[in-house]
């Protein structure tokens, strides 16, 4: 497309209405647009993100992965159970164990006190 | 105008305080959104206004610009774009396919009815400069009529429209160039009636 080149005036007056329209006041934003604005922002924003958890001290951790304070709590009879027993044995324990593994007795596989009559 | 403190915030070199907004918003802080608000929807509103010559069309620009802002927050990463930056691109293509939609209209149909009082000469060589422009810068194509009036209605530095544009420098240069001359050539029988004389 050929174009007629235009003169030194039209460009000036180009110019000038360009730089009465730059110059011109700026509009101002109406309350109704300001709002309408406002409610797509509030229907658009996004949801806020959870704040993420505080990390828990190691012995918490360690604590959650046994079971909590419950499985603690079982630990703790058990042992002191366990204590019991060592200490004070009711007779019915050692009855048992005595059947279960039998009498506690010194055997002599060779049958020689002095094997080499080392004692004269 | 824009203000001085506008402009020295939308050259490339100052810290993108749009761009931290945004993200607060993104990050569902809705007294960003309010901010923002405030900041950008001047300058949206007046570049439209500036373009369309049409308040009423100007603000469903401006509201749609907010809102395409709105949406793009959650994917923005700061320091790759400039809110502003992007913004003058957004608006200007939604201010271009309104104006491209009025190519399909006589210009006669759409100047501004004058009411037959003194004032008319007035009305003129006011308001109707504006919508002389609009209408002119309609028979453009659109990249031309985005560079013109980038350059001399927003003021910008061709760098600046080049990042806007995505194109070159030197390409700002000739679509300007282009753009003006056209301007120049569908403006040159208005001149007496946008009250410019030919000296």
């Amino acid at each position: 497309m050929t174009m007629v080149e235009p003169t030194k005036a039209e460009m000036d007056a180009l110019d000038a209405l360009l730089a009465d329209v730059a110059g011109a006041p700026d509009p101002v934003p109406s309350d109704d647009l300001m709002a309408r604005i406002l409610a797509d922002a509030e229907a658009s924003r996004p949801v806020p993100a959870a704040p993420p958890e505080a990390p828990r001290l190691g012995w918490r951790n360690w604590l959650a992965t046994l079971g909590g304070w419950p499985v603690l709590g079982g630990m703790a009879m058990a042992g002191v159970a366990g204590l019991w027993l060592g200490v004070a044995p009711p007779a019915a324990v050692d009855q048992m164990v005595a059947e279960m593994l039998g009498e506690t007795v010194s055997v002599d596989l060779l049958g020689l006190t002095d094997p080499f009559e080392l004692e004269g | 105008m824009m203000s001085a403190q506008i402009k020295a915030d939308e050259t490339q070199e100052a810290p993108d305080t749009d761009g931290a907004l945004l993200v607060a918003y993104a990050n569902g802080d809705a007294t960003a959104a309010r901010d923002l608000m405030i900041r950008l929807t001047p300058r949206v509103l007046a570049q439209a206004n500036r373009l369309l010559a049409d308040q009423a069309e100007a603000e469903d620009v401006a509201q749609e610009a907010m809102m395409r802002l709105w949406k793009i927050a959650p994917e923005w990463r700061q320091g790759e774009a400039r809110v502003s930056t992007w913004l003058y691109r957004v608006t200007a293509n939604l201010c271009t396919d309104r104006l491209r939609k009025r190519r399909t209209v006589p210009l006669d149909a759409v100047a501004e009815p004058l009411d037959d009082t003194d004032s008319v000469a007035d009305q003129i060589q006011g308001r109707s400069r504006l919508k002389a422009l609009a209408d002119a810068l309609a028979s453009l194509p659109d990249r031309q009529a985005q560079a013109v009036s980038l350059r001399h209605l927003e003021g910008l530095s061709n760098p600046d429209i080049a990042a806007i544009m995505d194109i070159s420098t030197e390409a700002v240069e000739s679509l300007t160039a282009r753009g003006k001359r056209a301007l120049a050539a569908v403006l040159a029988g208005r001149k007496a009636e946008l009250g410019y004389d030919d000296g």
